[in-house]
């Protein structure tokens, strides 16, 4: 009761209680007037008794009384006695007929217990079949937090498992599987350890040993960012938001927690099975099984990924950046990103991101310890998918779109050339940029040498043509004015989501004068949209942002024409193996437009990248691509190289990009050239760093 | 006690000369509507507690069937005597009274169950002799009550009336006990209620008891600290009304029974799961079940028309009980009367009530269903005290025997 309460009640109490004890009061100085003597009896009333002698005959009875004040009493005692059973009736009425479901449901909950028999997870496999994610059995010592109380119980568990005590303590109070679940105190228990506990309940009191799957996978590390990891749900997962369903999930249910785990949860999932027992009080089982379900696996995924393949990015990424760390003392090298898709129906073959992990470290339950060293700065985020959630500049890659932009936008027409002298300075020298030849240059250029060799000046000048557009209309307000560039760049997927079946993707960024006056807008001097955040913009450096597999998706539509969503999922196997789904791609509206012939020109700017560069000639078919070389802020520069092949009817497009790589795009070209290598079955010798190339 | 020798009629000797003793006329005294809605009531209380007591070997059938019958006996045998005789013993039956409320205090005989001192054992049956000190109580209200005739007007007299009926059931409840001090409380209240004591009085007195009990349960927890000890309110009384007033109040602890016993009730439905399918009260979810929560298993075997036709049966059966109190002969008899009257729909109330969770919970015994011989007998009792003074409503009626001396 809350102290108010109290107050309030004291008060009145004492508040009726000087009523009361006004009235009694009142009442005794009236009656002491009439006061009369009366003998022997405690009480008066004997006296008058005895003059009634007359009459008492049946005086006493209600019948024969006249007054009303008895009779009316009575029939208030008939009043009071229909009301009662009334009441009665009326909540008996509440209770089983109205309330009746509801108490039903209590009862029955009261009297049954649920024995669960866990789903056995799906399988994950590659396009062929290999499995990726699959299951294994483990007999696991559990129990429940409390047993840590016993330090008797914690020392007999350390000697028979083999674990230190203080290990063992603090996986019997590790909450990550929730607070009421049994704790997993050891998995993988062998057989000897088990066989002694199980012979010794006293000394082992409430310790579980359970035969559970867990997920296991075969090739270590791979593809992990893909797969992802699975994990006890967590208390806010099972709450879920409000208005949903309710959860399928019970406390201590393993769930995808990211990558196709967490994406394709419903099919893998399957259903978990149960027998209900009847119990009484005490929860003893009257032997009555009340229902009774068997539990039905989750269906396998198949993805779009080559194993094969799959094996070869992930050591290719990891070589090279191996490499560079080796031969040029750059040791901040130590991220990247090696993505491969087939361009014909935007399936994933293979997707690399260093530095990786090992699902198996977190699928039971991340330790504290092992969370903050994944999620340290140190350790470059292991965790981070970069092939979808990382954010990089797409640099000189880009100018393969704002060239088709221009020629769109028809600020590049045929005979449209630029000088380059290695340095620009159209906007006075304050505002001077450089092309990476400086000094030097380039000389005269047409679009497709612009694009071989990735000439700056070329792309200044288109820039400072769209800004000069763009500055024309300055009489409309900065969020109303038209940007067709963006607009047009837009339409290639940068800036959105690609849409891909995983989790976490990053959105990028395509910046233009209104996002920059909102993004500076406590700073208004450094908000303005300036010539130079176009000329930036159009070589892929300044505030554009890309993911990885944004550039290779735009790249995708290009070549193949057609604009497809990149998808990892291939198709959905039951449990007997037969295909139940296959992937469908769905009608893309919206496509960037372009003409032809202006596709033939750019076509042939990356044509001409590959012959100039030399590093594809093993390959039997012609090949085609980008380089890119992307300054990043307080950082080393990025490394891209975008290529694909065959040119005519391209089937394979890879991107590759390593973060610091140091100057110069080959680095990550060396990435595709070793992709396609293995592709096409062919020898291409060892990576290669070549060195002091200032290259894009 | 001043008996007026004036008063004296007819021979009061059963076998007097008016024919000696015909059983068809002793038989026509009886009152036929009452004795088969209470022999039903009881049949149908035997059905639910053997259901109730199948599996059990805390509770015996047989005992209860025994109650049953030696009830029966003293019923018949109060029905024969004529109650009028007993108006005279007022202070013997407030000393009867007394003595039985404070039995289970005594060495040898007194048993302690759970913190309260409320059986005696006698020739290794265990009895509750405050069931038993509940009909002299009613006995003593009814007699000091009817020497009034209806005319308790005056104020002294009417506190000493009250003080003297209080007595017994602050006694109980110190015993503690206070479910069955509630009880005398209340029939002490309806007796004066219906010897037509001053309507002022009575509610004032009523506002008192009522700010008493307030102001004992605000008080409670400073007295305790003060004290040290539970001075008034023991804790598991205070949780039970914390219960009453919040039902979601500790549902494992104090809350328990009353959510197991909405539970039974309420999964009973229309017609109830049969006899003998009472899972919440047999799989012992519902501890106390053939006591204090038998109207839970009747509900849930029987279900909506069960539970109804216990109520309809109580109803027919106090609706007969308040005419004979209408027709009594003398003021005394209806004054007896209407203490039983009260007493039972008060344990009707308080018991279904609880069960239902409209009362806060106390341990009373639902009349005739309730398992339990002391509270068996004492319904025979109380039911043999109305037959009687059904029987004896007027010389004529009364058959052989005449109401004799009658001293008021």
């Amino acid at each position: 009761m809350s102290p108010y309460l109290v107050t309030a009640l004291i008060a009145l109490s004492v508040f009726l209680l000087l009523l009361a004890a006004f009235f009694i009061v009142r009442y005794l100085l009236r009656n002491r007037r009439k006061k009369t003597v009366y003998r022997r009896s405690f009480v008066r009333a004997d006296l008058d008794l005895v003059k009634d002698t007359e009459q008492i005959r049946g005086s006493g009875s209600l019948k024969e009384r006249s007054g009303k004040q008895g009779r009316g009493r009575f029939y208030a005692f008939g009043v009071l006695m229909a009301a009662i059973f009334g009441t009665l009736s009326v909540r008996l009425w509440g209770l089983q007929i109205l309330e009746h479901d509801k108490y039903v449901k209590l009862s029955s909950q009261n009297m049954t217990q649920r024995v669960n028999v866990p789903a056995n997870r799906g399988r994950i496999l590659d396009r062929y079949g290999n499995e990726l994610v699959g299951n294994r059995p483990s007999i696991t010592v559990t129990g429940k937090r409390t047993l840590a109380e016993d330090a008797g119980l914690v020392q007999r568990l350390s000697l028979v498992l083999g674990i230190p005590v203080g290990i063992v303590r603090r996986r019997i109070l590790d909450d990550s599987e929730g607070v009421q679940a049994d704790h997993t105190i050891a998995s993988d228990v062998p057989m000897e350890s088990i066989a002694y506990i199980r012979e010794h309940p006293s000394l082992f009191k409430g310790v579980n040993v359970e035969s559970r799957t867990v997920r296991f996978y075969p090739y270590g590390s791979l593809a992990s960012h893909i797969l992802g990891y699975t994990g006890p749900v967590t208390e806010d997962f099972l709450k879920g938001q409000p208005g949903d369903e309710p959860s399928p999930y019970m406390p201590g249910d393993i769930i995808g927690k990211d990558g196709a785990e967490s994406r394709f949860e419903k099919i893998l999932q399957g259903t978990r099975g149960y027998t209900d027992f009847e119990v009484d009080a005490f929860g003893r089982p009257t032997g009555e099984v009340l229902a009774e379900a068997n539990s039905q696996s989750g269906d396998d995924v198949a993805l779009t990924l080559d194993a094969n393949l799959q094996r070869e990015t992930d050591k290719i990424l990891y070589d090279i950046i191996q490499l560079v760390r080796s031969d040029s003392d750059n040791k901040d090298c130590n991220a990247g990103a090696l993505l491969c898709i087939d361009v014909e129906d935007g399936g994933i073959l293979a997707s690399s991101s260093y530095p990786t992990f090992f699902p198996s470290d977190l699928s039971r339950g991340i330790s504290i310890e092992l969370w903050e060293e994944l999620t340290s700065v140190e350790s470059d985020y292991p965790l981070t998918n970069r092939v979808v959630s990382g954010l990089y500049p797409a640099a000189s890659t880009f100018k393969i779109f704002t060239s088709l932009a221009g020629l769109h936008h028809h600020m590049i027409t045929d005979d449209t050339t630029s000088y380059c002298t290695g340095y620009w300075d159209a906007y006075g020298d304050e505002w001077g940029q450089r092309c990476w030849i400086h000094p030097g240059g380039h000389g005269t250029l047409d679009l497709e040498e612009s694009i071989n060799w990735s000439c700056d000046v070329f792309f200044y000048m288109l820039g400072a043509a769209f800004y000069e557009q763009w500055y024309a209309l300055r009489d409309i307000p900065v969020n109303e004015r038209p940007n067709p560039f963006q607009d047009y760049l837009a339409t290639w997927g940068f800036g959105s989501r690609t849409g891909i079946d995983l989790p976490g993707e990053a959105r990028g960024r395509i910046p233009t004068a209104e996002w920059k006056w909102d993004e500076f807008s406590d700073t208004p001097e450094e908000a303005m949209w300036q010539p130079g955040d176009m000329t930036n913009m159009v070589i892929g450096q300044g505030d554009l942002l890309v993911t990885p597999l944004q550039l290779c998706n735009a790249f995708c539509t290009f070549i193949r024409e057609k604009e497809v969503t990149p998808h990892i999922f291939n198709h959905v196997l039951d449990s007997e193996g037969n295909v139940v789904v296959t992937y469908k791609a769905e009608e893309v509206v919206e496509r960037p437009q372009y003409e032809p012939r202006h596709h033939d020109r750019v076509l042939e700017g990356c044509r001409r990248v590959v012959a100039r560069e030399g590093g594809f000639s093993s390959i039997p078919v012609p090949v085609a691509g980008k380089t890119g070389t992307a300054e990043v802020a307080g950082k080393g520069d990025c490394s891209w190289f975008v290529g694909w092949a065959p040119v005519e009817n391209p089937k394979y497009c890879a991107v590759c990009l390593i973060e610091q790589g140091g100057s110069g795009s080959l680095v990550a070209m060396n990435g595709v050239i070793q992709t396609f290598a293995r592709i096409y079955g062919v020898d291409v010798g060892p990576i290669t760093i070549w060195q002091n190339r200032n290259e894009r | 006690m001043p008996v007026s020798p004036k008063i004296q009629s007819s021979p009061s000797n059963r076998s007097g000369s008016q024919g000696g003793f015909h059983i068809v006329a002793i038989l026509r005294t009886l009152n036929y509507p009452i004795v088969v809605v209470s022999l039903i009531l009881v049949a149908y209380g035997l059905l639910v507690v053997w259901s109730a007591t199948l599996d059990s070997n805390v509770y015996s059938f047989n005992r209860q069937l025994s109650g049953v019958g030696v009830g029966i006996i003293l019923m018949l045998v109060i029905w024969r005597l004529n109650y009028s005789r007993l108006s005279v013993f007022t202070y013997l039956f407030f000393g009867l009274c007394i003595f039985f409320i404070v039995l289970p205090l005594f060495p040898v005989i007194g048993l302690s169950v759970g913190g309260a001192q409320r059986w005696v054992v006698i020739f290794g049956q265990r009895f509750q002799p405050t069931e038993l000190a509940k009909a002299f109580y009613i006995l003593f209200a009814a007699a000091l009550i009817a020497r009034y005739k209806g005319r308790l007007t005056s104020g002294t007299e009417y506190l000493k009336c009250f003080a003297l009926l209080c007595t017994p059931a602050v006694l109980v409840m110190m015993q503690p006990d206070l479910g069955t001090g509630v009880v005398l409380f209340v029939i002490g209240m309806v007796v004066l209620f219906a010897g037509g004591a001053n309507r002022r009085w009575l509610i004032t007195s009523v506002v008192a008891i009522a700010v008493l009990c307030v102001a004992l349960i605000a008080l409670d927890g400073v007295l305790d600290a003060a004290f040290g000890r539970d001075v008034f309110l023991k804790d598991y009384q205070k949780a039970r009304l914390l219960v009453f007033i919040n039902p979601d109040y500790d549902p494992d602890g104090a809350g328990y029974n009353l959510r197991q016993a909405q539970i039974a009730i309420g999964s009973g439905g229309l017609f109830g799961k049969g006899l003998g399918n009472a899972t919440q009260s047999t799989l012992g979810f519902l501890p106390e079940h053939p006591t204090d929560f038998i109207f839970c298993v009747l509900a849930e075997e029987f279900g909506f028309m069960g539970s109804l036709g216990l109520i309809f049966l109580y109803a027919i059966l106090m609706f007969l009980v308040l005419r004979v109190a209408f027709n009594s002969y003398d003021f005394f008899g209806t004054l007896i009367v209407t203490g039983v009257l009260g007493m039972w729909i008060f344990q009707i109330f308080e018991n279904i009530g609880m069960n239902l969770g409209l009362m806060p919970s106390t341990g009373i015994p639902l009349p005739f269903m309730s398992y339990g011989t002391s509270a068996m007998l004492l319904n025979f009792v109380a039911l043999g005290l109305v037959l009687s003074v059904w029987a004896h409503r007027s010389p004529i009626k009364s058959g052989v025997s005449q109401p004799g001396r009658r001293v008021q």
